[in-house]
């Protein structure tokens, strides 16, 4: 009952703000602006879709995702098991991490351009950097949450550090790290998309940049569409990974 | 020799922490001294404090700290105004909470930056899109942690009150809002961090003054030193100004303890 009146008011929403756009300009409601109509969005995004001016540069913007993405877990993951592990080193990088986390790694950007070339490699510095300090840091802390009577427990059947770090530590942050994930998907996207924006003309970033300059609402409408379902969809799918291993780890 | 290890034992964290940056700065000065890597890429710590001298005394520095202060405090006033009583209305009221709800979440995990260009459609290039693009960023957080808190508090509290006659004003003030409170501070501290980021990725896109502007400048023009000192300094804002919030944090909720 109570989830079919969330779906149904919730829709219900969606529908009068599509209802009310639609209306708004044909009607006079907004004058100054070009807030375009969801027909017409709709409109030009099967048009777009079918020239390919959406899908190839997603699927271009996507590679450089993921390609950053993976490169933020290889080292997001194991270094924040160390830090949570020990004592030393995570004190010693304690207010380094601390200043990059506050940094709005985004403003680097000028920086990673040139380091790393336009396009590609900025892209996935960028991804990296917006997605590793997340990961990291939640793993860390996930580590550190765990009972020591398990290490102890270990220890007294005569386990080494690395049964230790197989049995207690890696399932121990699975949770935790789930929730880093997610938080750098957010992050990560947000890289890709301003890092494209910036400097790059390829990609979904380059095509709203290309958009934007030229003022044409309704297509500028349609990618940013495109791209906030994106992140819906890959911030969704995250949360439900995140809520299953959670649930499975309640069972047991 | 064991008052010097108990020393060390009570500030490890302090002495480890400064040991780590100092051993930071040092790599990174012998990095561009020893020319391991490009000096002219990477620059050097001396190099960036002595940007971050000419930028303060020219009196540039001043400006841009205050165009940038003054966007992010209009944007974060902003999202709080909008923020919290949208989020209070969503932990209050269930039909509210599922008609809002999808677009939250949309906002909440849409790559916020691909607004810009709309913004620059609708406002023009300027201080109103920068402040646009912040208020988009921190008020979702806003939203999220209010709603967050108002359904935190235990249900059975609010029926004791029920049951002792209180009003549903009273009920609002004296039991929502304070419990609430503690989540409303966290998302306001989250949401000071996240306008942040939405002044200095604005100020990098278009803008003439603030320290997006100083990094972007530079960028394009290879003096990287200027450019370190630009993202030192948005360090130091980001710090501050999560400190503050910090501190109003304490103070307003040193009842709990």
């Amino acid at each position: 009952m109570n989830r079919w009146q969330r779906t149904w008011i919730g829709g219900l929403s969606v529908i009068v703000f599509l209802m009310l756009w639609e209306l708004a300009m044909p009607l006079g409601w907004i004058k100054v602006a070009d807030i375009s109509q969801p027909s017409l969005v709709i409109k030009s995004f099967l048009e777009l879709a079918a020239t390919g001016e959406i899908f190839e540069p997603l699927v271009i913007s996507l590679k450089e995702f993921i390609l950053g993405f993976i490169l933020a877990i290889i080292i997001g993951i194991p270094l924040g098991i160390v830090l949570g592990r020990y004592r030393t080193p995570s004190l010693l990088l304690d207010p380094l991490l601390m200043a990059f986390y506050t940094m709005p790694r985004m403003a680097m950007m000028p920086l990673l351009v040139v380091w790393f070339g336009v396009g590609l490699g900025a892209t996935i510095a960028v991804v990296f950097l917006g997605a590793v300090f997340p990961i990291l840091i939640n793993t860390s802390v996930g580590i550190r949450e765990i009972d020591p009577i398990w290490i102890r427990a270990v220890r007294s059947f005569g386990g080494k550090e690395w049964d230790i770090f197989k049995k207690v530590l890696l399932p121990g942050t699975v949770p935790p790290m789930m929730t880093g994930i997610r938080l750098g998907v957010g992050r990560g996207l947000l890289g890709m998309v301003v890092s494209e924006m910036y400097a790059s003309t390829e990609g979904i970033g380059g095509q709203i940049a290309l958009y934007g300059n030229s003022f044409r609402t309704t297509e500028l409408i349609v990618l940013i569409a495109v791209v906030s379902l994106l992140g819906f969809i890959m911030v969704d799918l995250m949360r439900r990974l995140e809520e299953r291993i959670r649930k499975g780890r309640m069972g047991v | 020799m064991s008052g010097a290890r108990t020393f060390y034992r009570r500030c490890d964290s302090f002495l480890l922490g400064a040991a780590g940056l100092i051993g930071f700065v040092l790599l990174w000065e012998a990095v561009a001294r020893l020319e391991w890597m490009d000096p002219v890429l990477i620059s050097s710590p001396t190099h960036v404090a002595l940007a971050l001298k000419n930028w303060a005394f020219s009196g540039i520095l001043l400006r841009d700290l205050a165009t940038s202060l003054w966007e992010l405090a209009i944007a974060f006033v902003a999202s709080a105004l909008v923020g919290v009583p949208l989020g209070v209305a969503m932990g209050w009221n269930r039909p509210a909470e599922y008609a809002l709800d999808p677009f939250i979440w949309l906002l909440y995990s849409t790559p916020l930056v691909s607004f810009w260009p709309l913004f620059i459609i609708w406002l023009g290039i300027g201080t109103k899109t920068i402040i646009a693009l912040a208020f988009l960023f921190s008020v979702v957080q806003v939203v999220i942690n209010t709603m967050a808190g108002v359904r935190s508090i235990d249900p059975v509290l609010i029926r004791c009150a029920r049951s002792f006659n209180a009003r549903t004003v009273d009920l609002f003030f004296k039991f929502t809002l304070p419990g609430a409170l503690l989540m409303i501070i966290a998302g306001l501290r989250l949401a000071v961090g996240r306008a942040l980021i939405g002044v200095v990725i604005g100020e990098l896109f278009s803008s003439n003054a603030g320290l997006g502007f100083h990094i972007s400048y530079y960028g394009a023009r290879l003096r990287f030193a200027d450019v370190f000192a630009g993202l030192f300094m948005v360090v130091v804002v980001g710090i501050c100004t999560t400190q503050v919030i910090r501190l109003m944090e304490a103070r307003l909720t040193r009842w709990k303890a």
